[in-house]
């Protein structure tokens, strides 16, 4: 009886208190997603067919996280559910409303892993991709053992499933990197609130995102930072605090004696030999993660958070023999497009953020708010390195070395995306201090404390409440942003296997721009025309581009409209007009789709029909 | 003289001289990491041995590494 009693006691806590909130909250999230409809989706993306359930269940998960987390004691497994809540609202809300997985990329890597899968080989000289193609062949060893033909059933919920992943590192990260619990709690929800960079499809570099947090939460879960003479002597003066910097490069320092360890022998050396796995896995799987780890390892040997050098070499040795040997048929006659850009931060700072704030008004809204979020956040960090009392600055020269893979290396457009990634995790975590301040470190801090009286604890509820609601809307808004023409519809896919189905080896397929699902098989046979170069032409020259071009097939679709509209600043209608100018130039509609038509040349039709 | 050098050079910054120090290399971190993990004490002059091998070989992988970039590129 006194069981059945307090069972129903605990019952309508967890229902009463936040998890009731999380719950509920998910009960929101699956009205929001069952309601929504893609077809609809206007020039904002994903959030313009999202109705209230999805926005009161997004209040309702960031309150119930503001409320556990000043909650004493801190309960950790409710505030890890509520966790999982808020990433399923911010990263499964795509996956569930949009019927073919997001970009257009994730279908490009399916088309890698479908070959190596087929010819159990890498294509040589094909794409820049294919030098370091660790993670293609995890996917076709993934592809034979699910029984598969090939990975398009992964790509869909791809994104989801890998931020969860994220998760237990995130956790570990937040744990022993300095901040106090509630602060490594708030920071991860930070990082998930403001992670609107779309990095997690299908990827090598979403694999190899999950590799950096392994590597890094393994470091900092090692080794603490020894308390030194000099740190005790220290009162906090601006020449105290620079003379501290002569000690990052003492001896001691970067033999990595100036750490300790609590775990035992076997242990140290069982995350040694894992770390040198991931090493050896990131440097055949990806051009840019490997130095973003070797930096972090740099980073957390001079913050004396790392005890052993030995692996930041052997993290050099492999990324780098990997470079030399395993993808020299990209480097052979190019070598320019990795090191030529070396110093050039301007015309990066160019590529990577001015030339992408284009298009309708819409579109440059979304892309205003990607800016200013991502410096919110970084001035909340600001806050947080001048408030918080640490016992090192490792969180802080995290967030700073990812800057000098854009100063040293050639990424293209999106290197500065995945410098403000390989940062967030710790950005977050700063910016959560600027909220609850760790101030028990030996380091004192650059400001006095703050004093919020008997009100502290219900004002910094509502700051969290805030604070984090803010970045999940405004991530809410940005992630899917694009969505109105990088997701695809059913019958876009359906177009795009025409073309292939019924193209003869060494034929063209033409689009307009390159948002729809093509790349995915085939890669050898069928090559894709896209008449946009990847820029945005003027109006009325893709149609002479095409015609110039003149490929077997076009497909145009409600994608590319949605980019012309949107991006390209196209009148309403010209896929209507571009399609009229084709069917008078020759080609004729073979096959069409609410969302898709293809069209065939007419001349080429005519050829095989006599052959 | 010169160009039994520089056929040397080329020879040895060739794809299996890399790995073979690249793996010297390593082999010797590996050992390197694995006492100083145990607490196995090293004599001074083993010690030191140790370091410059590694310091050689490591500066040795990126001579080769940089040939092999000047000559193919």
């Amino acid at each position: 009886m006194r069981i059945a009693r307090n069972g129903a006691i605990a019952t309508r806590r967890l229902l009463v208190g936040s998890p009731g909130l999380g719950i509920v909250a998910f009960v929101l999230w699956t009205v929001a997603v069952h309601q929504a409809n893609f077809l609809s989706m206007g020039s904002l993306g994903l959030v313009s067919v999202l109705g209230w359930p999805y926005f009161a269940g997004l209040a309702l998960v960031t309150a119930g996280i503001a409320l556990e987390l000043l909650h004493t004691p801190l309960r950790s497994n409710r505030l890890v559910f509520l966790i999982v809540v808020l990433v399923v609202f911010l990263f499964a809300t795509a996956s569930a409303v949009e019927p073919i997985a997001g970009t257009q990329s994730a279908f490009v890597v399916a088309g890698f892993v479908q070959h190596i899968y087929v010819h159990g080989q890498p294509l040589i000289n094909y794409d820049a991709r294919f030098s370091w193609p660790g993670s293609f062949s995890l996917g076709a060893v993934l592809v034979a053992f699910a029984g598969q033909t090939n990975a398009l059933d992964f790509l869909r919920w791809f994104p989801f499933i890998i931020e969860l992943l994220y998760l237990p590192a995130l956790l570990v990260i937040a744990k022993y990197s300095g901040v106090g619990r509630r602060a490594g709690f708030l920071g991860v929800a930070l990082f998930y609130s403001s992670n609107w960079i779309y990095q997690d499809y299908f990827s090598p570099q979403a694999l190899n995102y999950l590799f950096f947090l392994v590597v890094v939460a393994s470091v900092l879960f090692c080794w603490q930072p020894k308390m030194s003479h000099r740190i005790r002597r220290f009162r906090g003066g601006l020449l105290d605090r620079l003379s501290q910097g002569r000690d990052i490069f003492t001896p001691t320092r970067v033999a990595g004696r100036d750490t300790v360890t609590t775990l035992g022998n076997s242990v140290v050396l069982g995350i040694l030999l894992m770390l040198g796995l991931i090493f050896l896995a990131s440097a055949m799987s990806h051009q840019l993660t490997p130095y973003a780890i070797m930096l972090a390892l740099a980073a957390c040997l001079i913050t004396r958070r790392m005890g052993r050098p030995e692996l930041l070499i052997v993290a050099s040795l492999f990324a780098v023999g990997w470079l030399s040997l395993g993808a020299s048929n990209y480097w052979v006659g190019h070598l320019a497009n990795i090191f030529g850009s070396a110093g050039h931060v301007v015309s990066s700072y160019s590529s990577n953020v001015t030339s992408r704030v284009i298009g309708s008004s819409s579109h440059k809204n979304v892309v205003d708010i990607r800016i200013l979020l991502t410096a919110a956040l970084y001035f909340l960090g600001g806050v947080g390195v001048l408030r918080r009392a640490p016992n090192s600055r490792v969180l802080e020269i995290l967030v700073g070395v990812p800057f000098l893979l854009v100063v040293l290396q050639d990424y293209g457009g999106e290197g500065l995306l995945r410098v403000v990634l390989f940062g967030l995790p710790f950005v977050s975590l700063l910016a959560a201090s600027a909220v609850l301040p760790n101030r028990f470190g030996p380091i004192r801090p650059f400001v006095p404390k703050l004093s919020l009286g008997r009100f502290g604890r219900p004002i910094l509820r509502v700051l969290v409440f805030t604070v984090v609601l803010a970045f999940a809307l405004a991530t809410s808004i940005v992630r899917g942003g694009n969505d109105a023409y990088e997701a695809f519809s059913k019958g876009e896919l359906a177009a795009v296997n025409y073309a292939y189905d019924h193209s003869q080896p060494g034929e063209t397929v033409g689009v307009v721009a390159p948002y729809l699902p093509f790349g995915q098989r085939d890669i050898t046979s069928v090559q894709v025309f896209v008449a946009s170069g990847g820029g945005t032409p003027s109006a009325g020259s893709e149609t002479t581009s095409l015609l110039l071009y003149r490929p077997a097939f076009i497909i145009l679709s409600q994608s590319q409209e949605a980019w012309g509209e949107i991006v390209a600043g196209y009148p309403r209608g010209w896929e209507g007009t571009l399609e009229d100018s084709l069917v008078s130039k020759g080609y004729k509609i073979v096959a069409g789709w609410q969302t898709a038509t293809v069209l065939e040349s007419f001349r080429i039709s005519s050829v095989t029909e006599r052959q | 003289m010169n160009g039994m050098m520089a056929i040397s050079f080329s020879e040895f910054s060739s794809a299996p001289g890399i790995l073979i120090v690249l793996i010297a290399a390593t082999v010797l971190l590996v050992v390197r990491a694995w006492s100083g993990t145990i607490n196995l004490k090293l004599t001074r002059p083993v010690s030191i041995l140790l370091d410059v091998v590694i310091a050689l070989l490591v500066v040795s992988f990126l001579l080769l590494v940089f040939i092999r970039f000047k000559t193919l590129a």
